[in-house]
């Protein structure tokens, strides 16, 4: 009875396997099919001549190129400030920090990268509306209060892998510099991080992948639809992820859904790219630590 | 120099770790003024009907939690099945790549899981399966399985990996083979770890957006059966018009967030309890 | 119950983990229904060798086994390095090897000896007897007889250590592997299992690995040393 019951689990098992295995063979090639037979140098330019459009000096109104533009900026601007935030808050709580305050500090970073991340982007939006009511009558929803909103997003990653990276140094390194008279400053600079620069790069690498395919948040923060390439961070912008959102949702032509393909393909590329790259850095990191040096 | 630095840390600390609360302080700052008027316990049992001023969220309480208990189910039959097997069953080789495939797969943007099952699978389950209803609780909670698959599965792998390799090794060694290790050490050790992964995931499926606003069709009716369409309390903050700051229709987007902010304390609470240390890296 | 009278012949066993060579080209035959000694200073493979015999050594890592290991039993032979992944459970239940440090599973003192014997397809009051039997043999019963159901991980060192031989004297193996079997018992318990190992002899074939001179010659009938190369 219990060996029968034991075979159907495990028949069970490979049945819920294969299952699995066909619904993202057929999505992998279904998104493969149509997107590489849409992708054309048209699809991003349009009829603006790439050169033109590259160096800002002819506006493409039909391609996919603002909202990569825009997706570029957004994430660009959402790493140069989550970057430092993150980093310094898990040096402290990996280097300074008593047990409590890493205990707590370890909680919250749980709870904000748990939270949705629509959650976050209201925060964003509210927090516009508040500021536009009360302070600046002239903020709106724009490129830099979404990278704010998407730094929110990935700081809790950032500062995860790199606290967790600090904490793994073996023993035998950590205070390598200490036993030398180096004060414990010095001995993470000189010591501790570069060890760890790998892990640390992996990390920065996931959170650009995190900010680059969400949705939410932009899209309750400054996204729209048609806006151009923004002049300056204050100002709407398009985005990759948006754009084939709202190719979804509005789309009126079988032009404008190979459009929206073409953009998933590229999204598709772009964080399957950055996704594996921090998947590799910590197969060698993994690979160094096996011998323990 | 080391000063600035040290200030540096400290500004930091209380940044980041501040975002919480001040989230938590903009959620409630928008919604309070809903707390104390009549209308306030309508918001959880009444429908949303803003030409009649009935502002119920009750629909997409329910249609949240079909959706992602439905989504959950598949994802852990999933994800079980896979980890499972690659850490009990098949050979490690194969195993090694199962893995990648999947941890990979944890890098496919979301809107484009809902955007492919929009041009595939809704036109499937349309034209032959039941007419007309493609987008529906059905689809997107499907759809939203694969999403919180990667997450899944590698949290129970890492479950499985817990089971001390000498309790497996002394199985073995007096003649078990894979799946007597499997059922009657590995499962047993694994399964308050195994349960951890499933809340987790089913927290993630509560709090996704994209997939249910682009595949349930986001009906205001109260659903009622699988095929219905229904909106999630994500969706309705998306679909919001932020147009009229002091409505009540905008304010009572805030009371949906407030409500999702609680979900996932409790839901992180909880999984901290309940496993001291850091399973979800 | 019929016990299998299995010899075992060693050719030319050569192990090495990566680069290092542990021991090489050993021959030698083991009798059935007899008690070999296995000698020697720490770390010159003994514990390896007795995995070897039951193909515990291929659950680890970096290492490489050649040569013959032959089991004869009943004019049939096989070649144990030579097995299939699927036959070795069948295998390690017939060649039973006991650890050096107790390796006991996560139960109670009753599920610890009735896993072995679940694995074997046997049934409920059977497995019950044969507890009592095989917890009697190591003078463990009346120790705790009381507490079957608790954890084992409350017993003392010494108790842990009888407890994991229970376990495999209640599966009855044809072949007993023994590494340092007494080595955390006082002198009057290791005398007592010592003339168990004695009486057990009847039934199966023992290979044990002993640091004792005295218990070596007491109990084995061929003492096999092995050496470092000088
Ligand atoms: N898993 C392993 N990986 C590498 N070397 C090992 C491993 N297991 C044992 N060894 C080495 O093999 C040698 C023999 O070990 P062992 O059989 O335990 O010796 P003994 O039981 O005679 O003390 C030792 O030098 C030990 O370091
Ligand atoms: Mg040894």
């Amino acid at each position: 009875m219990h060996k029968i019951f034991q075979k159907i689990i495990i028949f069970l098992f490979y049945f819920f396997a294969f299952v699995a295995f066909i619904a993202l063979s057929v999505f992998f090639i279904f998104i493969f099919y149509k997107g590489v037979n849409a992708f054309s140098i048209k699809l991003i330019f349009d009829d603006t001549p790439p050169l033109d459009a590259l160096m800002l000096q002819a506006r493409v109104f039909n391609g996919i190129f603002n909202a990569i533009v825009g997706s570029f900026f957004v994430v660009f601007v959402s790493i140069i400030l989550a970057l430092p935030l993150g980093f310094l808050s898990s040096i402290y709580v990996a280097c300074y920090a008593s047990k409590n305050v890493r205990f707590w500090m370890g909680f919250l970073c749980e709870l904000l990268s748990s939270m949705p991340s629509i959650v976050i982007g209201l925060f964003g939006l509210s927090v516009t509306i508040f500021l536009h009511k009360n302070f600046f009558a002239e903020l709106y929803p724009s490129l830099l209060i979404s990278a704010c909103s998407l730094a929110i997003l990935v700081i809790p990653y950032i500062i995860k892998m790199t606290e967790s990276s600090l904490c793994q140094i073996p023993f035998s390194i950590k205070n390598v510099g200490l036993n030398l008279g180096a004060s414990k400053t010095q001995n993470l600079f000189f010591v501790q991080l570069p060890y760890v620069s790998k892990e640390i790069l992996g990390g920065i690498i996931l959170a650009t992948g995190r900010a680059v395919e969400d949705t939410a948040v932009i899209m309750m923060t400054g996204a729209v639809a048609m806006a151009g390439i923004p002049s300056s961070i204050f100002q709407k912008y398009e985005a990759l992820p948006f754009f084939i959102y709202h190719i979804s949702s509005e789309y009126s032509s079988k032009e404008q859904i190979n459009q929206g393909f073409g953009a998933a393909i590229l999204l598709l590329g772009v964080s399957l790219f950055l996704f594996a790259t921090a998947f590799a850095l910590r197969k060698i990191i993994s690979k160094r630590s096996g011998f323990g040096i | 120099m080391k000063f600035l630095f040290k200030f540096g840390l400290v500004v930091s600390v209380i940044t980041t770790s501040s975002l919480v609360f001040l989230i938590l302080a903009f959620l409630l700052y928008f919604s309070i003024p809903l707390f104390d008027s009549a209308i306030f316990v309508g918001f959880f049992t009444q429908k949303w009907d803003v030409s009649k001023s009935l502002y119920g969220l009750l629909p997409m309480i329910l249609g949240t939690i079909y959706i992602s208990v439905l989504a959950t189910f598949f994802a852990t039959a999933m994800s079980f099945s896979l980890a499972s097997l690659s850490e009990g069953f098949l050979p490690k080789k194969i195993a090694t790549v199962v893995e990648g495939i999947i941890v990979l797969l944890a890098g496919v943007p979301t809107v484009l899981y809902a955007f492919v099952a929009l041009f595939l699978l809704v036109p499937l389950i349309n034209i032959y399966f039941f007419m007309g209803k493609g987008l529906s609780i059905f689809t997107a909670s499907f759809v939203l399985a694969f999403v919180v698959l990667p997450t899944i599965y590698v949290m129970m792998l890492s479950a499985f990996r817990g089971v001390p390799k000498k309790h497996i090794k002394t199985s073995l060694c007096l003649g078990a083979t894979k799946k007597e290790v499997f059922f009657s050490i590995m499962l047993p050790q694994a399964k308050p770890a195994l349960l951890g992964a499933i809340v987790f995931g089913f927290a993630r499926s509560v709090g996704d957006t994209l997939i249910a606003l682009m595949l349930s069709g986001n009906s205001l009716h109260m659903p009622n059966t699988l095929f219905d369409s229904a909106r999630t309390l994500t969706s309705h903050i998306a679909l919001i018009n932020a147009n009229d700051y002091e409505s009540v229709a905008f304010k009572a987007i805030f009371l949906c967030a407030l409500l999702l902010f609680i979900f996932t304390f409790f839901v992180v609470a909880t999984l901290k309890y309940l496993y001291k240390e850091k399973r979800y890296a | 119950m019929e016990f299998d009278a299995i010899k075992i012949e060693v050719e030319n066993l050569t192990l090495s983990y990566g680069k290092r060579v542990v021991f090489e080209n050993l021959s030698f035959d083991i009798f059935p229904r007899s008690i070999t000694a296995l000698v020697g200073p720490s770390g010159i493979g003994k514990s390896s060798f007795l995995k070897i015999l039951n193909q515990m050594i291929r659950e680890e890592e970096g290492l490489h086994v050649e040569g013959k290991v032959l089991l004869h039993n009943k004019g049939l032979s096989v070649d144990i390095l030579k097995l299939k992944e699927c036959e070795l459970p069948s295998l390690r239940k017939k060649v039973l090897y006991v650890a050096q440090h107790p390796d006991l599973l996560p139960l109670s003192i009753y599920d610890n000896v009735a896993f072995g014997l679940r694995l074997q397809g046997i049934g409920k009051n059977d497995i019950n007897n044969r507890i009592e039997m095989s917890l009697r043999d190591v003078f463990l019963w009346d120790e705790v007889k009381e507490r079957l159901h608790v954890k084992a991980d409350i017993l003392s060192g010494g108790q842990q250590q009888r407890l994991i031989l229970a376990r495999a004297l209640a599966m009855r193996p044809d072949v007993l592997l023994l590494d340092e079997p007494t080595a955390s018992l006082n002198e009057e318990l290791s005398l007592k299992i010592e003339d168990l190992l004695i009486s057990l002899k009847q039934k199966m074939t023992i290979v044990m690995i002993s640091h004792f001179k005295e218990q070596v010659k007491r109990v084995a009938d061929v003492i096999f040393e092995m050496r470092l190369p000088s």
